[in-house]
């Protein structure tokens, strides 16, 4: 079968791995888009990476463009001909210049006027041309979170240099200029086994051809690759592997051929504990730990991390390393990156054994040598800071506990800031501070506090599980939060270097999983005393708490529909009675359509009759003249008097006794006219409504909830 | 492979390659990218190949001589290839084989690295290099150097002599290298690492440190200034040394620091547009040994 397609590969020197799962995307959309626009008909799409190639595949690529008709409108109708019928001079012109005869003439209907054209049939180009033009754009506009240069006199950029580009369509060469290379039907295999250059017959070729060199071209085909072989050492050595899902894809692009191997490490090491050794494994090595099901060595309390690790199994004296290149049939390589791993645990437990030489507590004065953000004084003041942030939240939440014993946790939990291991490690903050704390004899309360203040880290982490650790993260965030914004660090959409939108996060999530009701813009604007700078930190308060608003929506509109998240958010300053309210709106929006939209119909109508009345007079009953005017405010006396009886914090049971008051309300805009001649009438019945339409938005803003008519 | 038989294998290696094979600088440096063989004739259009072993410092590393695989003293072994040849990770794997790596025995990667010098205001992209998970070299595409962009674009490689030879003779502790048949690293290093980290870290008087670095900066702008731009940049890597030293007494805090790294990379940046001016005044004479640019 002949070959209908086209394949281009980029070769380059080694990319970052990080680079290439979106370069592949930007691959396929700009290729896409080209044909598409080029008028190129395709089938299937495909684009590749390992760290020395882009590789694109089009399947069933046209040899020429579609024919394609284009219309050109010529003088109008009236003066294209003269009396007899004949062509006038205007009509004969434009022909020419259109390359055109009489025959091909048409009549185009514009708006309501008539012109003469003519339709011209266009040839398609053949696709060899177009993409001659057009391929060496696409390559040199695909852009990089980092770019360099490489050639003289040459600005072209890209992730590393470019080395070779084959483009091969139907099966046959396309010379493509780029980079100062011009494409050919040659390539190399895995650079270290297969580097002699061979050529290129077809497409299909090309992934037999790269497969029998060791390259194998898929990251998905890589990924199975790692995974089958991961599984099949650790079974047969009755291991499991911890494959950590961003590291999978991370060795995916960073190998052409690979192959796991399995290493070992010293069981002495296992003395240090689990979290260090797995840093050092995956973070700096690129290596993945496993856990065996038999002890290694006896471990001291707390070095597991205080219950922090799996409970399925303990760190096994091995590790896993994937290798660009085949089988290791001399063990050098997984013996070469043992000696590696066994000098940075060297490291490792020095540092580790240098740290316990001294405690936790005897390091929090070092804070005071190291400065936190310009104008916000060093991490001791930061500490100190969160600490009396800390001492403020307790009673507001109504949290007892002992703040005499465990206020001071606010300075300790820096405390590992300063010590050799997260110097090293620094992905360990507050981890290694709890491993210490506990091994030092300290309250669990307070080594479970120092670990989990920095919770949640991302989406995926819990919120704190302790009750003090909620606090202190509470406080922590708040403090940086605020700091920030009172020296003018914004985040932008793009960049967030001190993590502000994940401290804004942070603060609702655990406010909300421990229905800890705070006014949180009060609360700031309190906070702000706890700063020297507390002018500048005030003056922040309304834009530092818009922006946390603004997580918070995003937040529950993960979960809730957006317009309920915009009735409920400007009601109240307390993000659990939006969030309560937000909640009762989805389920009582549920309980029947019909009552739900009268509701929102009659809320509204309410508040656009009275949003604009200023100045109406208290309330007369004596002034009532209907018997649908006396029936609503006997409605409003009864509900009111029932909705005392409900807590505050009931959102939904509030919620539907406001549903109660829809249908009075409803027949009342049924039957009476509102704005009657009489004034005294008529504010009467104005100030009816308001009654009704505050106490409908005391709850929220029915009105920006949009309903079908 | 004996330590010094590395470096003999690497100047025969690359001399062939077409570089000059010259001595150290004699300075104080923290790494061969200080040396003006790699900071200054990085500059401009003229072609440019060199190689050598680089002594350098870096007080902050030091462990009295406890530490199995760190030093405040260590041998790199620095290579620019200016304008970079476009086989250059070949040439560059070519001399690991001349080193007795054999690149399918052992698993060599290309792995990410941005590189970046705040005190040079230079930048570069490129790799470590690892073998068998080791980082032996760094390997770097020179973007930008004392604020300069730069055209032709050079290469940077730069050996860690210690970690290869360890490899090579398969010792895990530093001190065990053997440098040449009767004399090992140990014999050699041990006593000075202890010596110099005590002076480092204990003994380094702050005071007359901070006067040199002073001092060491006027001289550099007053000769820099002058026209006098060689002897000019030497005190501009005295001060950095200085620097690393106080860096190293932790005599500087953490919101000095970035101003200290400041005032010498301004320093860095009139040394370099003052090289450039002096190569241009000259009419860039190498272009015309190489018959291009």
């Amino acid at each position: 079968m002949s070959d209908r397609d086209l394949l281009l590969e980029i070769g380059t020197e080694e990319i970052p791995a990080r680079f290439l799962p979106p370069a592949i995307r930007q691959v396929e959309e700009s290729s896409r888009k080209l044909l598409t626009d080029q008028r190129i008909t395709f089938g299937k799409i495909q684009a590749y990476a390992t760290p020395c190639r882009l590789i694109l595949h089009i399947e069933t690529v046209a040899a020429l463009a579609e024919t394609h008709v284009i219309e050109k409108s010529g003088p109008p109708l009236e003066s294209a001909y003269d009396a007899s019928g004949r062509p006038t001079q205007a009509l004969a012109g434009f022909l020419k210049s259109a390359g055109a005869s009489e025959k091909d003439v048409v009549e185009i209907q514009k708006k309501d006027r008539k012109f003469v054209g003519v339709r011209l049939t266009e040839k398609g180009r053949p696709t060899a041309g177009i993409l001659k033009e057009s391929l060496p754009v696409l390559l040199t506009s695909l852009h990089f979170p980092k770019n360099m240069r490489w050639r003289t006199n040459d600005p072209t950029v890209f992730a590393r240099p470019v080395r070779n580009l084959l483009c091969l369509l139907h099966g046959k060469p396309l010379k493509i200029a780029a980079f100062g290379l011009t494409a050919g039907d040659r390539t190399t295999g895995n650079k270290f086994f297969h580097p002699s250059p061979f050529r290129v017959t077809s497409s299909a070729a090309y992934f037999l051809e790269m497969k029998k060199r060791m390259v194998v071209v898929s990251g998905a085909d890589r990924r199975d690759k790692i995974l089958k072989d991961a599984a099949r050492i650790a079974k047969l050595r009755r291991l499991s592997p911890e494959l950590a899902d961003d590291l999978v894809n991370e060795v995916v692009y960073l190998t052409e051929f690979p192959t796991v191997l399995l290493g070992d490490f010293n069981p002495e090491f296992l003395k240090i504990p689990d979290i260090v050794l797995k840093s050092a494994m995956s973070h700096h090595q690129r290596y993945f730990p496993v856990t065996g099901r038999t002890k290694g060595i006896p471990r001291s309390p707390g070095m597991d991390g205080s219950g922090l690790t799996d409970a399925k199994g303990c760190l096994a004296p091995h590790f896993l390393v994937v290798r660009n290149g085949p089988a290791d049939s001399k063990r050098l390589v997984a013996k070469g990156n043992g000696r590696v791993l066994a000098a940075r645990f060297s490291d490792a437990k020095y540092f580790f054994e240098t740290d316990r030489k001294k405690n936790l507590a005897d390091r929090i004065d070092g804070l005071k040598g190291v400065v936190y953000l310009q104008g916000l004084g060093t991490l001791h003041d930061r500490a100190a800071r969160v600490r009396s942030l800390l001492v403020q939240l307790a009673p507001r939440l109504g949290v007892d506990i002992d703040l005499a014993r465990f206020a001071d946790v606010a300075f300790l939990c820096k405390a590992d800031l300063l010590t050799e291991v997260v110097r090293e490690f620094p992905e360990l903050q507050g981890l290694m501070g709890q491993i210490y704390a506990s091994l030092e004899g300290q309250p669990r309360e307070i080594a479970d506090a120092i670990a989990e203040h920095y919770q949640p880290k991302g989406a995926q982490d819990p919120v704190p599980a302790s009750t003090l650790g909620a606090l202190l993260a509470l406080a922590d965030k708040f403090e940086l939060l605020l700091g920030a914004f009172s020296i003018g660090i914004r985040p932008s959409a793009s960049a967030d270097p001190y993590g502000l939108r994940r401290a804004a996060i942070g603060i609702a999530r655990i406010l909300l999983a421990r229905a800890w009701h705070l006014p949180v813009r009060k609360f700031a604007e309190e906070a702000s005393s706890a700063f020297s700078n507390s002018e500048a930190v005030r003056k922040a308060v309304p834009e530092a708490m818009d922006f946390f608003r603004a997580r918070l929506e995003a937040q529950l509109k993960e979960s809730h529909p957006a317009e309920f998240v915009a009735a409920c958010l400007n009601v109240s300053d307390d993000p659990c009675e939006v969030a309560g309210k937000v909640a009762a709106f989805s389920k009582v929006s549920a309980e029947g359509k019909e009552k739900w939209v009268t509701l929102l119909r009659t809320a509204k109508r309410a508040y656009n009759i009275v949003k604009a009345e200023k100045n109406l007079p208290a309330l007369n009953p004596a002034l009532f003249q209907q018997d649908e005017e006396r029936a609503l405010h006997r409605a409003i006396l009864d509900w009111r008097a029932h909705v005392q009886s409900i807590p505050d914090r009931k959102y939904t049971e509030r919620l539907r006794s406001i549903l109660q008051m829809a249908e009075p309300l409803h027949r009342f805009f049924e039957k009476v006219f509102v704005m009657v001649e009489d004034a005294a009438v008529r504010q009467t019945r104005l100030a009816l409504i308001k009654t009704i339409s505050d106490a409908f938005r005391s709850y929220a803003e029915f009105d920006r909830i949009a309903v079908g008519d | 492979m004996y330590f010094q038989d590395l470096i003999f294998a690497l100047n025969s290696y690359w001399s062939k390659r077409g570089c000059i094979v010259v001595q150290p600088a004699g300075l104080e440096v923290g790494a061969g990218t200080f040396n003006q063989n790699t900071f200054l004739r990085s500059l401009g259009p003229e072609p440019w190949r060199v190689a050598h072993v680089e002594p350098s410092r870096r007080p902050t590393d030091g462990r009295y001589g406890e530490n199995p695989n760190r030093l405040q003293h260590y041998y790199q072994y620095q290579v620019i290839l200016k304008p970079a040849p476009a086989d250059v990770q070949d040439v560059y794997l070519g001399s690991l084989r001349a080193l007795g790596v054999s690149e399918r025995g052992h698993d060599i990667r290309f792995v990410e690295d941005d590189w970046e010098s705040p005190t040079l205001g230079a930048w570069g992209l490129g790799w470590e290099v690892w073998l068998d998970g080791l980082e032996i070299t760094q390997f770097t595409y020179f973007q930008e150097v004392g604020g300069i962009k730069l055209d032709p674009i050079p290469v940077e490689l730069t050996y860690g002599l210690e970690r290869i030879c360890m490899s090579l003779q398969g010792v895990d502790n530093v001190y065990d290298l053997k440098w040449n048949e009767s004399i090992t690293y140990r014999e050699m290093h041990q006593r000075n690492e202890w010596e110099q980290s005590t002076y480092n870290f204990e003994k380094s008087d702050p005071q007359i440190l901070f006067k040199l670095f002073e001092t060491f900066e006027s001289e550099a702008k007053r000769l820099i200034g002058g026209g006098l731009v060689l002897p000019g940049y030497e005190f501009v890597q005295k001060c950095s040394h200085t620097f690393n030293l106080l860096d190293a007494r932790g005599a500087i805090s953490v919101s000095e620091r970035m101003k200290y790294i400041l005032r010498v990379r301004e320093l860095a940046s009139l040394s370099a547009a003052g090289f450039l001016k002096l190569r241009e005044q000259l009419g860039f004479p190498l272009c015309k040994v190489e018959g291009k640019c």
